[in-house]
């Protein structure tokens, strides 16, 4: 159960999980506030504005970088939620069968977030 | 004389070993009796003891009573950090769909824009929102306490507090900005 739980986790170690969950927060905090001021500055903001925006390479660099933080900070704390709740004690022998079966889920989401997203930034003509 | 005093005497060893035999007999009554008492009172007392056993088994508290335990703020906001992160696994799912919709066309681009004309968009938007201005406050506060700021019981009663009002502020301004502004 112990290996079971720790080779599920992202880092392979707790104080990686750490630091990546705490940077990966960072830069979308850092992508929102930026968004958000960005759509307040420009309150007349128009198609080909928006469209040049996401055509610069450093905003696309800038939005793929806080994708791959979205999943890593998702696949972290959904791993706690899940190693949380999802336990032997809890639910019994089949706890983790279900946990797995959770996280093979959570994994083809997370990977469909992270294609969706290359299509959408390089998919601009 | 002789025979008698012979017989005599044999009858006298004779009662003397039977009354010896009944006093053995007597003290290994009393012993097997008070083994019997003490086992008996073993055999008594087990049954009695099983019974308060199951008695204090039964009140034991094995699993928190949740009914009876009133969550304090910490724990309440930890809780609500939580499954605010878990619904905006999905929630982003919308952000990236506004996302593309906003690149593809001039009009689809319009249309997020104005968050469309049904208002039911409206409130998922503002509720995406919500998620992340809560999630997003209560993240600064956990790197917060990663630099020791608010970690004891107080501190981080308050830290709590204020930011559930930076969470509030940020909700209000949400709601302004989409149907205000």
């Amino acid at each position: 159960m112990g290996m079971v739980t720790s080779v599920t986790s992202f880092g392979r170690s707790g104080l990686y999980d750490w630091l990546i969950q705490r940077v990966g927060g960072v830069v979308m905090a850092a992508y929102t506030i930026f968004i958000v001021a960005y759509l307040a500055l420009n309150p007349d903001l128009s198609f080909e504005q928006w469209k040049s925006l996401y055509s610069h390479l450093w905003m696309r660099v800038f939005t793929l970088v806080t994708l791959l933080s979205f999943i890593s900070h998702a696949w972290i704390g959904l791993w706690a939620v899940l190693t949380d709740y999802l336990t032997v004690r809890m639910l019994g022998s089949k706890a983790t069968f279900l946990r797995i079966f959770a996280q093979l889920i959570l994994g083809a989401v997370a990977v469909t977030y992270l294609v969706w997203g290359i299509e959408i930034i390089w998919g601009i003509r | 004389m002789s025979r008698f005093y012979s017989v005599f005497c044999l009858c006298f060893h004779t009662s003397l070993s039977i009354m010896q035999r009944v006093l053995q007999g007597a003290l290994v009554i009393r012993a097997e009796f008070s083994l019997c008492f003490i086992a008996s009172a073993h055999e008594f007392n087990r049954p009695k003891r099983h019974k308060v056993n199951k008695t204090v088994n039964k009140k034991r508290p094995v699993n928190l009573d949740f009914s009876t335990i009133k969550l304090p703020i910490t724990a309440l906001v930890s809780i609500t950090h939580r499954i605010t992160g878990i619904l905006l696994f999905g929630g982003v799912a919308v952000l990236m769909w506004m996302l593309q919709s906003s690149l593809e066309s001039p009009e689809s681009f319009a249309a997020v824009k104005t968050l469309g004309s049904n208002p039911i968009c409206h409130i998922v938007f503002f509720g995406i929102l919500t998620l992340l201005s809560y999630h997003t406050v209560m993240g600064i506060r956990h790197l917060a306490m990663d630099m020791g700021i608010g970690e004891t019981l107080k501190g981080g009663q308050l830290g709590a507090k204020i930011a559930i009002f930076f969470a509030l502020v940020l909700i209000v301004l949400a709601g302004v900005w989409i149907w205000v502004w």
